[in-house]
């Protein structure tokens, strides 16, 4: 849910009827006319009303009129307006022009960077470097520094020497990193070269210019076009230089003025790929993984911000901001994290060596490719991490050793959510609860909106429709289920609402410019905001989820956090103004997309403490969040969603290139709201969306409170059928999705990958964006497209074989057509890969903790497998926190034999057992088993299936968590 | 429902048996088909295995017949026994999930679960037998409702049939009256005929006479004006006068005479005769005191007041009014553009209208004779047209819908109410359901009468085209119609916006059962 239905304070959305008053007057060749407009809009109110109870929304036609009556003497012809507006308002949003610093930075011109390296004053250690960098326009001095980091990660950071201010580092995003060491440095008059594993850094003195190559190439140059510019911090001349930017120290966006008293503090940076083709990262926007260039257009935009009905295939800001940005060749993948929470725009120029170019470049003397980038931030240092790669999954593993990965997630919320706005009552939650079983559809989690609060203060529920949460949860618990409820960030204004007088009183809101507490429109109305730069307000917000100081929680409730770009509903681009004050003195500006992030920490922390009848940390459950907003390292806290999508095909197409470029940025607990947040899908629309979003990692279908009800059982027995199967297929690989999000943990591998992650050399799969990897063993490719009923795959891997999942027809490299009627999702295994499966598939997962597994073994062209399986509990920390509350197995399949074995030192003693295992891609024979655990050795019942060749092994029924070996012949 | 399709095939393939010693999750009748000495075939034909793998947990048959009480076949049934109850088919998928579905607790092994047969069966007999009390003495009232409905038809039947004979009598008589008021009309005109002549020559003088003032007017105006008196009136001449300042300025400028003069230079007492006078006419009516602009309707000030109520729930209501008030503004128009013929030259006011001319005695008889043939005429018409209203009326009612014995149309034109927390509903059978918050009553139409549909494959009454939601559609009203010792409007949700769901309770829909034991049978 979120965002405007209307944003404030404008009528998106105008009926405007007219009725004429035609008077003859006077005058026999003069009409003179009464116009009267009728007009049905907002405006008079603000937007929350449009969310209280539906009943009195839904009846409240909203009404204003408006007239027009005087003497004319022409001819008013007003036109009849019907418009509906089903995009978002591009106005409401700056463009670069538009932004101050952004028109500052784009405008410099190549070659001619004024920044020079002080030789003289080079200090270094094994483990560090520091250098004075000047502008030779202004002789402001500024300290370059540069480390190595473990896996040959490169850190170079730039800071005013002697800043008037502080500049903002941010908090938070970063992990403890683990420093490496280098040679003694080279060192000669005009550059310094250091040696970092089988990388060479070369620092150039004149201009500046830092190169990092590995086999004698160059792969990344910084400032290769001269486009660094540090704006030092200074005070405001008395009087206005014509020559700066107009908004260089006041500027105005619509109706809005942002003061910013500390002047101009830009930072940018160029980066040039070297013999890149691709580049991919930056999330979140609506469009294509790879990204484009930007050249004539606007650049990508990294702002926090709630877009009302957001266009897709288009760079402008979303609700989320990762500077994470990877360039590609079929050689080498490099990354780029440039580490700043303030306003960033990034142009991007992809040159693809194509025969033309080539030849153009051939003349010029350059035959590479290249990707030319330009970060440009409002405010903060120059911090970068260069992740040198040289595989995708090495830039992603560099990339979550410096930001986190995901914690493992409670296994419920792996599984099946449902949500909608207007679940409305108690009573309304209890009879979907039923509504599920009986329709034997799988469901883990029911969700509410903010409908559920009394009048929008979050931690309260309304007392008439829902007057008794924990019977209520109680009732979901009784089968297993969860519940989660929204906690958003904007905090009512209400004399009677502890929250806000508790912050008030603590000084815990954001200040306004005049350091008076800052006051916005959101859902509740007048709204205050806490400011989480402030840990005293963290950890009290925090506390809020106490189960002690949350009445009607319980254990099994869990959060939402939406909101939190912040949304304000008339601030500056729906968000709050930049210069407002956090603690410290910072202004919004300088912690904007950080914002998200420090939200859902402290609400990560508040849910793991909640609970104190749970001692010790080993039985604390562990937590389930929800989030909107998000930075570089998100990942640790929750889980994030594509916002406020339409019920669209375009828009289910695009939910895989954003959950996949979220995926490669750390964030792989990623989902869209299946079947479309605004508007309503048909039966077609809704049953494909659930196939995709059945192989995203966030599982959650959702709805607007305008639109129409959408349950799997509203739209006949045939789509009812077909949902259910896909909900059933997806608990039937929770198994598969809890192992791949506790390696996740581990290394930082996205659960979801792009085929270019495991096919880094396969250039057919650069551009490819509507397939996905599901780890390295399931290739998904939903079908995307009104009325298609077969889809053209891509089957990446020179020696590959891929098995569909229903059939186990095999396919090999290239592109095939598969058919795909409506209840058909094109899955295949990878042949080499062992899936792990439950196939008894209950009313909700917890339900499903003790049952057998059935291992998908799915040979490769040698006949060999492997695979992996992770198991624990599924809720509390003791996986982690003992040594006998987890098992992590290894499967091993060659030479006919087939091995399980522990992965870890640890063990666990789990019920579950091995109920059968299937080989898939045998020659057709007689095949016989025998399994041998220590030294008993039982034969097995095996059938083979000629028509799939395939052998089920029959009940081996072996504890899970076990070493054992079958041997076929 | 499909789990009882396929429980449905189950039994019929089986045979009925009773035997004590059965597998977990079989009902005794079906007992004899896992009691075989060598393999089992699995109930689909598919295979056949050891009867040593019944219920060994390992799926053997396609159709999950050989594991009736675990869970590993996923379409598979488990038997509750319900010993005490209604035995009862669930999914295997339920069976030792650690949630007790049976009421006897048989589907879970690994955990304890409560008998609650005893107390169920208790509670589903008393359901059932109040049930039935409620079936049985809703189908009496049902039946008096048939019998009154009958009546009711029969009454309006005699009704029409009377109706229809009075309506030929009335045909009749306002044929004679029409045939009489067009002579006696005929008789009237020719000797008005001699008197219109005479009125239409002393309008025409009149006429003529004020173009002649109004000429003369113009021309003193145009002498006054043509200050150079060079026979043309330019920009200069006019710009001097301050009463062409039209937008009160305090000057006037070029392009306000421009405007007068319609771009020209400048123009002769002709062309101002013939355009630019109208143009300057009010200026100096206006100056004069004798025109003021059209004063706003008094609507328009109830619609002013309307507007600075606060927009809250009795928001609603007013929408409606206001755009009947529209309508009402429209035909208003229509009188107006009447009125605006009456400009300024034909304003009579303040002259004396024109006397009647005094007629001879014999004209004023068949004038007289007229009248009285006219509004005779109009009574015998006004009699025919009211006996057609109330025929259509009559045959509208005898072709509506009432279920198929009429045990509805006593309830037609019944109101009955249900208020929740914010509102108070209103179901009026067969004509509107209506939404009213409880803090004001002004009314929210949600739907108006459109006929019976299926809803959830039991019989309900919709009512449609309601007022229209805000970015919404327009209001409809679902009413699922079930029986019930009383009517009762028993609850209203929105399960889509603006779509309303009320559940209403009458003996109409009580029909009465068969064998009134019916539902306490299939217990053990």
């Amino acid at each position: 849910m979120a965002v405007p239905v209307l944003p404030y304070p404008r009528s998106t959305i105008e009926i405007v009827r007219i009725s004429w008053k035609i008077f003859v007057v006077l005058l026999p060749t003069t009409v003179v006319l009464k116009s009267c407009q009728e007009t049905y809009d907002n405006s008079p109110l603000p937007p929350h009303t449009y969310r209280s109870s539906s009943v009195s929304i839904s009846g409240n036609l909203q009404r204003r009129i408006s007239k027009m009556s005087a003497v004319v003497f022409r001819l008013i012809a007003a036109a009849s307006l019907l418009t509906f507006v089903s995009s978002v308002d591009r106005s409401n949003f700056k463009t670069c022009e538009q932004s101050s610093f952004c028109r500052r930075c784009r405008k410099m011109e190549p070659g001619k960077s004024v920044y020079e390296l002080d030789m003289d004053s080079l200090k270094h250690s094994a483990t560090s470097l520091t250098v004075g960098l000047v502008n030779t326009d202004t002789a402001v001095r500024f300290v370059l520094s540069l480390q190595p980091l473990k896996d040959d990660v490169l850190r170079l950071n730039i800071k005013e020497e002697t800043p008037l201010r502080p500049r903002f580092t941010p908090p938070f995003v970063l992990e403890d990193y683990v420093l490496s060491k280098w040679k003694t440095p080279s060192k000669s008059a005009n550059k310094v070269e250091l040696e970092l594993g089988s990388q060479t850094v070369t620092l150039h003195s004149v201009p500046f210019k830092l190169e990092v190559a590995a086999g004698g190439k160059t792969f990344i140059s910084l400032n290769e076009r001269g486009l660094l510019q540090y704006e030092q911090t200074r005070t405001k001349p008395p009087e206005r230089d014509d020559s700066e930017d107009p908004g260089s120290w006041e500027e105005n966006f619509k109706s809005h003025h942002d003061s910013k008293p500390h002047g101009p503090t830009a930072v940018a940076l160029d980066f040039t790929f070297k013999g890149a083709k691709f580049a991919y990262g930056l999330p979140e926007h609506a469009d294509s993984l790879a990204l484009k260039t930007t050249t004539g257009g606007d650049p990508y935009r990294l702002y926090n911000l709630d877009v009302f009905e957001y266009e897709i295939n288009n760079p402008m800001a979303l609700y989320a901001a990762i500077p994470l940005l990877i360039a590609h060749s079929e050689e080498r993948t490099t990354g780029v994290f440039w580490v700043n929470p303030s306003e960033t725009w990034v142009d991007v120029k992809v040159e693809t060596n194509n025969v033309v170019s080539s030849l153009v470049n051939f003349v010029g003397g350059n035959q590479e490719s290249a990707v030319e980038t330009h970060f440009m931030s409002e405010s903060g240092d120059i911090d970068v991490f260069i992740l040198p790669g040289p595989k995708p999954m090495d830039v992603f593993r560099q990339y979550t050793a410096l930001t986190g990965t995901a914690p493992l997630p409670p296994i419920f919320s792996l599984a099946f959510h449902q949500s909608k706005w207007d679940y409305n009552s108690q009573d309304d939650v209890d009879a979907l609860d039923k509504a599920f079983d009986e329709y034997d559809i799988p469901m883990d989690v029911m969700w509410l909106d903010i409908e559920h609060t009394d009048s929008k203060k979050y931690f309260t529920w309304d007392p008439y429709k829902f007057s008794d949460p924990i019977a209520m949860q109680h009732n979901l618990t009784a089968r297993g289920r969860k519940l989660v409820a929204i906690v958003d960030p904007h905090i009512k204004r209400d004399n009677s609402y502890f929250l806000h007088n508790d912050a008030t009183n603590l000084g815990y809101y954001v200040k306004n410019k005049d350091n008076a507490d800052y006051e916005g429109w959101c859902w509740p109305g007048s709204s205050s905001y806490i400011d989480f730069l402030n840990p005293d307000s963290r950890e009290y917000f925090a506390s809020r989820y106490n189960l002690k100081n949350w009445q009607g929680s319980t254990p099994d409730l869990y959060v939402w956090n939406d909101m939190n770009e912040p949304s304000v509903f008339n601030g500056p681009e729906v968000t709050m103004p930049k210069d407002n004050i956090h603690f410290g003195g910072f202004e919004h500006r300088e912690v904007h997309n950080l914002v998200g992030l420090i939200y859902t920490m402290s609400t990560h922390g508040g849910l793991i403490n909640r609970d104190d009848s749970i001692v010790k940390l080993e039985d604390k459950k562990r937590p389930f969040v929800l989030t909107r907003s998000a930075f570089a390292g998100s990942q640790r806290f929750a889980a994030i969603w594509t916002g406020d999508n339409m019920a669209e095909w375009s828009h289910l197409r695009i939910s895989y290139p954003m959950c996949l470029s979220l995926a490669i940025a750390g964030m792989s607990f990623c989902g869209a709201d299946v079947g479309g947040f605004f508007h309503n899908p048909d039966a077609e629309l809704l049953v494909r969306w659930y196939q995709a979003g059945a192989y995203l990692p966030f599982f959650r279908a959702h709805a607007h409170l305008d639109s129409k009800r959408r349950e799997p059982w509203l739209f006949g027995p045939e789509t009812t059928d077909s949902i259910r199967s896909v909900v059933k297929a997806r608990y039937s690989f929770l198994p598969l999705w809890y192992t791949l999000f506790y390696q996740h943990n581990i290394t930082g591998d996205p659960v979801i990958r792009p085929l270019w992650a495991e096919y880094p050399e396969d250039s057919n799969t650069f551009n490819i964006d509507d397939h996905l990897l599901l780890g390295n063993s399931l290739l998904v490719r939903p079908v995307m497209g009104a009325g298609e009923t077969q889809v053209s795959v891509y089957f990446p891997g020179a020696d590959s074989l891929w098995y569909d999942i229903d059939t186990y027809q095999v396919y090999r490299h290239g592109t095939a057509t598969v058919q795909a009627g409506l209840s058909k999702i094109p899955v295949f295994y990878r042949g080499g890969s062992i899936v792990p499966r439950k196939l008894r598939v209950r009313r909700s997962s917890p339900l499903m903790l003790n049952d057998p597994y059935t291992l998908y073994v799915v040979l490769d062209s040698k006949g060999q497998a492997t695979g992996y399986l992770y198991l624990d509990d599924g809720e509390t920390f003791r996986y982690r926190l003992r040594q006998d509350s987890s098992a992590y197995m290894k499967y091993k399949f060659a030479e006919n034999t087939l091995s399980s074995d522990f992965a870890s030192s640890h063990r666990f003693d789990s019920p579950s057992w091995l109920e059968r295992v299937v080989i898939v891609g045998l020659k057709p024979d007689q095949y016989k088993a025998s399994l041998l655990t220590g030294e008993t050795q039982t034969s097995l019942d095996v059938k083979f299936d000629t028509t799939t060749n395939s052998l089920t092994i029959r009940k081996p029924a072996v504890p899970i968590a076990s070493r054992w070996i079958i041997k076929i012949k | 429902m499909y789990i009882e399709q396929v429980c449905i095939l189950f039994m019929l393939s089986l045979a009925v048996h009773c035997v004590n010693d059965i597998p977990r999750g079989v009902p005794y009748n079906a007992s004899s088909l896992y009691k075989t000495a060598g393999d089992f075939n699995c109930f689909d034909g598919s295979s056949s295995i050891p009867s040593s793998y019944i219920n060994d947990g390992y799926c053997d048959c396609a159709d999950g017949s050989d594991e009736p009480g675990t869970s590993a076949c996923p379409s598979g049934f488990f038997y509750c026994i319900n010993a005490g109850h209604v035995g009862e088919y669930i999914r295997s998928s339920l069976v030792d999930d650690g949630i007790c579905d049976c009421c006897d607790g048989s589907d879970e092994r690994y955990r304890r679960c409560e008998n609650i047969c005893g107390a169920l069966s208790d509670a589903a007999r008393a359901e059932a037998e109040a049930r039935a009390k409620i079936i049985s003495t809703g189908s009496e009232v049902r039946q008096k409702l048939i019998h009154q409905a009958r009546q009711m038809r029969l009454q309006k039947e005699d009704r029409l049939r009377k109706l229809e004979e009075e309506k030929v009598e009335a045909e009749k008589l306002k044929e004679a009256a029409e045939a009489h008021k067009n002579a006696a009309e005929e008789a009237e005109n020719a000797a008005l005929q001699i008197y219109r002549q005479k009125e239409e020559e002393i309008k025409q003088e009149r006429i003529r006479k004020e173009k002649e003032d109004a000429w003369r007017e113009a021309h003193n105006i145009f002498i006054n004006l043509d200050s150079n008196q060079n026979g043309l009136l330019d920009v200069e001449e006019l710009k001097v006068k301050q009463i062409f300042d039209r937008n009160k300025d305090g000057e006037v400028s070029d392009e306000e005479i421009q405007w007068y003069l319609e771009l020209k230079e400048d123009v002769t007492e002709d062309v101002f005769h013939s355009s630019i006078w109208q143009h300057i006419k009010p200026f100096y009516m206006m100056e004069m005191g004798l025109f003021t602009p059209p004063e706003t309707h008094n609507e328009n000030g109830a619609q002013d007041a309307e507007e600075e109520e606060p927009l809250g729930e009795g928001g609603k209501e007013q929408v409606d009014e206001d755009e009947k008030q529209d309508d009402d503004e429209e035909e208003d128009d229509s009188e107006n553009v009447g009125e605006g013929e009456v400009i300024p030259q034909n304003n009579d006011e303040g002259e004396p209208s024109p006397a009647e001319p005094e007629y001879d005695p014999r004209t004023l008889e068949l004038m007289e004779a007229a009248k009285e043939a006219r509004s005779e005429f109009d009574s015998s018409n006004q009699a025919l047209q009211s006996l057609e209203q109330e025929i259509s009326q009559i045959k509208e009612k005898l072709s509506l819908d009432y279920g198929p014995e009429d045990e509805f149309a006593p309830l037609d034109g019944q109101c009955f109410t249900h208020t929740d927390r914010e509102y108070i509903y209103k179901l009026c059978l067969f004509n509107q359901v209506t939404q009213a918050p409880k803090s004001d009553g002004s009314e929210i139409r949600l739907g108006a009468w459109s006929g019976w549909v299926e809803a959830n494959g039991k019989s309900a009454m919709l009512y449609d085209k309601g007022q229209s939601c805000w970015n919404g559609p327009q209001r409809s009203t679902t009413v699922l119609v079930e029986c019930g010792s009383d009517n009762e409007l028993l609850s209203v949700s929105e399960p889509n916006k603006c779509e309303y769901l009320m559940q209403f309770k009458t003996p109409a829909a009580c029909k009465p059962i068969e064998d009134p034991d019916q539902g306490l049978h299939d217990e053990l």
